[in-house]
């Protein structure tokens, strides 16, 4: 078993390289770089920037060197944990992506959680009651939030905020809460905002959790030790959840592991409509400015924990279901 | 309201008793407390006296504005927070002493002498002197580290301008040759919409951070232990307001702290303003300014509609107005129409250079760009693209100005599409294909792309490009269509790779600060003239040399900066507009699009009729130190 | 819960068992899965709605009343029209018609506003000679669907420009229905190939893959995008843009199908029926082909069928990122794009019906292929 684990780690190293050339080379694949997004920018709101300026600017970020001394520059400066500057806000890539990654973490466990609380009974459900009316209208409500672009559905759920609720909308905050303590009041402004964030973010992944959980449950009622135990006499619940729901539920713990970058990234276009000071936006608009050493090393961080997650599913597997060979 | 005129009444009364009375100033209620020195001692020897727009205003209350990302643009940073030598007046045309109380201009145009206000004091209460003008120049255009490129506008016959400080408060500009558009860079580039804010450099404070003052490898150890590899980076971060609270200013409101990272922007008065009303009130009137960070429009939109924004002076198009004029009761607010200075929102640019000779030669020909501005039916595309609310027009500069002779911002502007289609046909494009589509000489079908930049800052581009595309069908050419993304839009601009494209049409109060849309000076702004404007631009290194009519545009230009006889400048710069817009380089379609402004009803002193622009420092003119709440 | 014998799956059953059963015994593969899929009702309902919205798609030409870029510069912004049988006297005709529009400008707003003129009445005539255009962009017809003769038919209302909503839905509808199914079938190539001869070869070249699903994988999928979709030349016209994008994503989508091909390979190999066609000599090939193949098809077309709505909804995610199709072109991802704001939902909230679509395509798909994954193995209970 350790054996097993200490080779898939070491097995982590190389994909990890790949991962960051892919990574860097993903920013420079569009025409152009941070400069010329930046003065784009600005020529957009009227100004003008003449060459001399650019070129003095471009010497200033160091864009002027030839891509792979950029690259290797970032890489040693992750290795030693220095995730480089970011060339728009002026700041270490670690500050700027640390100040925002509580709320981030916040707003997809909480989403995460509700999405479980959703989705876990009407898997059942629709499980234990295959082609019932239940079952379609169960699966139905499940797929709405699926099947309506979240971009959509964010802007339509925030203008009912707004025009029915007369909810002040946007962010996570109230003006009057975004700088202030935590308190019950600044909880409660919270909460009146977050509903939409969930909503969104939670129908869309509700489905997909419904419907692995009833085809998992209905693969497991068919087998012969659930028809052996109901002829036994054994009641329904009792053998409903005896072995078929936990059987059931061995892909989900193994899918704990993909949970990470999903944590910290959250949902990125929900976070965009709804102005959420996440993560999401500040990959966003990172990528659309081109600015290289935030957009990637925040590539890379996420890549590096869906790596690290899938390896925590791996050994997680392993250890729960015994029928995995460590080859 | 009622309260309100009689405030004012009160304040002339009082104003009026106290000519030739030593002044008595009034401060705050919110600095009473504070630990502070009396407000005559904040207060520089000779005030400057801002005339109100409406009223004498009260004190207190918070201003919330909003910004779409921290950085980038800067228009609400550069309209509210700078503070330049001298500042453009209300109306946008002229100047007003700011900074400087009076400056003079030797008659032959070389010296200029700035005289400085008297006691003015940073915000932590340290004097202004000549000695941070000197650690300006000095310390930080002329350092190479900090500054690589210096400016190209306080440059003067190739070489930076000589400074001179006569004492603490005088100092002068030398230049090399006159340079009609001095003052005027003054105002603009210095007023802090560009890199080199001219007045944010307090040197009392900023020295502990320069080489040349403190020790330089106990700097770039410091620099280092708060990650950064050079000094210079680090210094970066010091003389920036936004990251850096600390650093002392002069503007009305100061930061209350670090504004990176914050998803509200809190900016409180600064107690040494040097700024008062004709009452005796020092300015600002509002206490606190909160600028929320909100990068999704539609957010805003529902933010104003629902009353939580008090001034929106930098977001808002057109196609906004009838939805923010719908919820203007419910959001107790007012929608102002403010005046933009494009010439033309939108104006179509063929590319001189194209790589197929036919096509350049079609494009170089005046005639056939006059014809196709003769197709564009621009009553139409005014009514469903900006309400009604803008003008048709040539791609001229904006009728305001005094260099525009009459009847020019009409010119080739009139839809006539039979003269369009007669001058296509006398150009030898009168054989058509099956398709009805016009053959070029070499037989080949006449077929161009038009490349758009996705935006809407100037107007809804893919709306006006789609009326356009469709006039020019009709007059029998195969016009395709092709959004891009903003940069990769500009990037292309440094190409000859295009058929057509577009850009809007600035500069349309002050053509000649940067004259790029009047000829083409600049790369990567001079559409479809890339090769004379790098010309023009490296002083004859490379590139094409114009010939004809472009050329003596930039002669003219010449001649007019250098001319210092004001009225023979005047003509000179009235024959160049003239002369630019019947070479008509780029085809104009509407312009001088109204710009919607958002501000709460009880918002007083904010001007109903202004003109904003970038050139302008945004609202920098337009004194938003005075605005204030009626309580 | 506790009823879990009242189950319909089950009484059908003992149904088959007592009427059908010899011929259950005898049914072919793909018999029993028909059969199995008719159970699921809403997975029927859904594969219907599917081919009407394909149906439309195909024949959008035919059935737009006008041509979705042409404007109606006199009817911006305009509400959609009822289909009418009875007029505003009571009086019933068997031919619909549509009534007119009074245009007025708020003088307050500059808002169009439009009031039912029941001056004008536009009857609809079915079959009718409208604007020419191209059918398939071969066939000159000027053939329409319906129509009306005079005035104007906007069903489904029109945008900022006077253009016809319901002809660019239809319009849309190609672009963004054919997208999910070009992007699935390359990926579905990429997948059965790359995951096919990775499950059935093994060793290096197994691990090899394993690790390229895995990078990519990894990656996350908006960097990936933009990355991917910046590569496209910025001269390219829009059909080659469209290609592009379906590569793209089907560039993405490749790995999960390849994911399911593997694994289903993995654990045939070692059936017996594997193992007995090998024993009889069979070539490697053949087994794959005959053998392997056809039982784990099924469960291939269910897959696909499932990726498909994550392709339509991955267009209209990658317009509203810019990164996709742009106007001019239509697809449902543009149409959104344009009404993503609050003063259409405010204002005109009929241009969010392109989202209503994408809606009952994505849904009529994910139950489709939910069907279909139920069916996939017969045998099964």
């Amino acid at each position: 078993m350790l054996n097993y684990i200490l080779r898939q780690t070491l097995m982590m190293i190389p994909t990890l390289i790949v991962i960051s050339i892919i990574a860097f080379a993903i920013i420079q694949l569009p025409p152009g770089d941070f400069l010329s997004t930046y003065v784009s920018q600005l020529t957009a709101s009227g100004a003008d920037v003449d060459d001399a300026t650019i070129q003095a600017l471009n010497r200033r970020y160091g864009l002027d060197q030839p891509i792979y001394v950029q690259y290797i520059k970032w890489v040693t400066g992750m290795l030693r944990g220095d995730f480089g500057q970011s060339f728009e806000w002026n700041r270490p890539v670690n500050t700027l992506i640390w100040s925002r990654l509580g709320l981030t973490v916040l707003v997809s466990s909480v989403t995460m959680i509700v999405t479980w609380l959703i989705a876990f009974p009407i898997g059942v459900y629709s499980a234990t009651h295959q082609y019932s009316i239940g079952d379609y209208l169960a699966t139905f409500f499940a797929f709405v939030g699926v099947a309506i672009p979240n971009f959509m559905l964010a802007l339509v759920l925030m203008w009912i905020a707004f025009s029915v609720f007369g909810q002040s909308v946007g962010g996570l905050f109230s003006p009057e809460f975004i700088d202030a303590p935590w308190s019950w009041a600044r909880v409660w402004d919270m909460l009146k905002r977050l509903w939409i964030p969930v909503l969104v973010i939670g129908t869309a992944g509700t489905a997909g959790l419904i419907r692995t959980l009833r085809a998992n449950l209905l693969d497991e009622l068919g087998k012969p030790y659930v028809v052996t135990a109901r002829a036994k006499g054994v009641s329904e619940r009792r053998l409903l959840f005896k072995y078929p729901l936990r059987v059931a539920l061995i892909p989900f713990v193994s899918t704990v592991g993909w949970m990470l970058p999903q944590l910290i990234s959250g949902e990125t276009i929900t976070a965009v409509v709804l102005n959420l000071p996440t993560t999401g936006p500040l990959l966003l608009r990172a990528l659309q400015s081109q600015d290289m050493y935030l957009a990637g090393s925040f590539i890379m961080m996420l890549s590096a924990l869906t790596v690290l997650g899938t390896l925590i599913s791996d050994i997680i597997l392993a250890l729960v279901d015994p029928t995995i060979r460590y080859e | 309201m009622k309260r309100l005129t009689k405030l004012v009444l009160a304040a002339l009364v009082i104003s009026l008793m106290m000519v030739g009375t030593v002044f008595a100033y009034q401060q705050a209620p919110m600095l009473d407390n504070m630990d502070l020195p009396p407000i005559e001692e904040r207060l520089p020897e000779n005030p400057m006296v801002l005339p109100v727009f409406e009223a004498i205003g009260q004190y207190g209350g918070t201003l919330r504005m909003s910004m779409k990302d921290p950085f980038s643009t800067g228009a609400v940073h550069s309209g509210f927070f700078s503070e330049p030598l001298v500042k453009w007046d209300p109306t946008g045309t002229g100047f007003e002493a700011n900074l400087a109380e009076k400056w003079e201009v030797s008659e032959d145009g070389l010296v200029y002498r700035f005289y400085l206000r008297k006691g003015v004091k940073w915000s932590d209460g340290v004097p202004l002197t000549t000695e941070d003008i000197e650690f300006w120049y000095y310390d930080n255009l002329l350092n190479t580290d900090l500054t690589p490129a210096f400016p190209v506008w306080l440059s003067s016959g190739g070489e930076p301008v000589e400074l001179h400080i006569i004492d603490d408060y005088t100092f002068e500009f030398r230049l090399k040759e006159p340079n009609a558009v001095f003052i005027d860079n003054l105002a603009f580039q210095a007023g802090g919409a560009a890199f080199h804010s001219i007045m944010t450099v307090p040197k009392h404070y900023l020295k502990n951070f320069h080489p040349d003052y403190v020790d330089p490898d106990e700097l770039l150890a410091k620099a280092q232990a708060d990650g950064f590899d050079t000094w210079y980076d680090y210094y970066y971060e010091k003389r920036d307001f936004r990251i850096n609270p600390d650093i002392p200013v002069l503007t009305a409101w100061k930061p209350e702290s670090g504004l990176v990272g914050r998803e509200i922007q809190y900016w409180t008065r600064n107690p040494y303003y040097w700024k008062v009303d004709e009452a005796g009130n020092q300015l600002p009137y509002i206490d606190r300014v909160a600028v929320r960070i909100v990068g999704e429009r539609e957010i805003l939109n529902m933010m104003i509609a629902n009353g939580e924004i008090d001034l929106d002076f930098a977001n808002m198009t057109l196609p906004d107005y009838p939805f923010l004029k719908e919820h203007e009761e419910s959001g107790g607010y007012r929608v102002l129409l403010w005046k933009s200075a494009f010439g033309s929102q939108l104006q179509l640019f063929p590319n001189l250079f194209h790589q197929d000779p036919v096509m350049r030669e079609l494009f170089n020909n005046r005639d056939f760009r006059i014809a196709l501005s003769l197709a564009i039916n621009r009553e139409e595309i005014n009514e469903f693209c900006f309400l009604g609310l803008a003008t048709p027009r040539a791609a001229v500069i904006s009728n305001v100005s005094p260099y525009l002779r009459p009847g020019l911002d009409q010119l080739y502007a009139e839809y006539d599409p039979a003269k369009a289609n007669a001058m296509l046909d006398e150009l030898g494009l009168d054989k058509r294909n099956a398709a009805g589509i016009r053959l070029r000489p070499d037989g080949k079908p006449l077929q161009f792309v038009i490349e758009y930049p996705m935006t809407s800052e100037f107007g809804p581009y893919d709306d006006i490009i789609d009326f356009v595309a469709g006039y020019w069908r009709d007059l029998g050419i195969d016009v395709a269509v092709k959004p891009l993304g903003i940069s990769i839009h500009f990037d292309r601009s440094y190409t000859t790779e295009m058929d057509f494209t577009v850009w809007a049409d600035g500069r349309g109060l002050h053509p000649f600060i940067q004259p790029s849309y009047v000829f083409p000076a600049e790369p990567g702004r001079s559409n479809g003239a890339l090769e004379y404007a790098r010309w023009w631009n490296t002083g004859g290194k490379e590139g094409i040399k114009p010939e004809g009519d472009i050329l003596r545009m930039m002669e003219l230009y010449q001649e007019f900066v250098k001319e210092p006889d004001p009225d023979v400048r005047l003509e000179i710069g009235r024959d160049l507009i003239e002369l630019s817009a019947r070479t008509i380089l780029g085809i104009g379609t509407v312009g001088l699009a109204p710009i919607p402004v958002v501000a709460k009803d009880n918002l007083r002193n904010v001007p109903e009729d202004a003109t904003r622009d970038w050139v302008l420092v945004m609202i920098g003119h337009l004194r938003p130190e005075q605005y204030f709440f009626a309580q | 819960m506790d009823r879990l014998s009242n189950n319909p799956d089950y009484e059908l059953l003992e149904e088959d068992i007592g009427t059908e059963d010899e011929a259950v015994y005898v049914a072919s593969q793909w018999r029993l899965i028909w059969w199995k899929f008719r159970r699921h009702r809403l997975a029927v309902a859904s594969g219907i709605v599917l081919l009407i919205i394909y149906t439309l798609a195909i024949f959008c030409e035919f059935i737009s009343p006008y041509d979705p870029t042409a404007r109606n510069v006199m009817l911006t912004h305009a509400p959609p029209q009822r289909l009418r049988f009875v007029d505003s006297e009571g009086n019933f005709s068997l031919r619909p018609f549509v009534y007119g529009y009074k245009r007025e400008i708020d003088p307050n707003t500059l808002r169009r506003t439009y009031s039912i003129d029941t001056s004008q009445k536009y009857p609809i005539y079915f079959l009718h000679r409208g604007t020419p255009y191209k059918f398939w962009g071969v066939w000159e017809t000027d053939l329409h669907l319906f129509g009306v003769q005079d005035g104007y038919v906007h069903l489904l209302g029109t945008d900022r420009l006077g253009r016809d909503m319901l002809s660019r839905i239809l319009y849309g509808a190609r672009i963004s229905t054919s997208i999910g199914l070009v992007g699935v079938a390359l990926s579905f190539v990429l997948g059965v190939i790359i995951g096919g001869f990775s499950g059935y070869f093994g060793g290096w070249f197994d691990s090899i893959v394993q690790r390229l699903i895995e990078i990519l994988r990894s990656i996350p999928t908006i960097p990936l995008w933009m990355g991917l979709s910046a590569a496209l030349p910025p001269h390219w016209p829009q059909v080659r843009v469209y290609f592009g994008i379906t590569i793209i994503l089907s560039l993405i989508g490749w790995t999960q199908l390849a994911r399911v091909v593997r694994s289903r390979f993995l654990s045939l190999r070692d059936e017996d029926f594997v193992t007995a066609a090998r024993l009889c000599g069979a070539s490697r090939f053949r087994i794959v082909v005959r053998h392997m193949v056809p039982s784990f098809l099924s469960y291939i077309i269910a897959s696909i069928t499932l990726a498909i709505p994550s392709m339509i909804l991955g267009e209209t995610s990658l317009s509203f990122l810019g990164l996709g199709l742009q106007a001019p072109a239509i697809s449902w991802g543009v149409l959104l794009q344009e009404a993503q704001n609050v003063r259409t939902i405010a204002l005109s909230p009929w241009l969010l019906l392109p989202g209503v679509m994408v809606f009952i395509t994505v849904l009529a798909f994910n139950f489709f292929g939910d069907g279909l994954r139920d069916a996939a193995d017969p045998y099964a209970r």
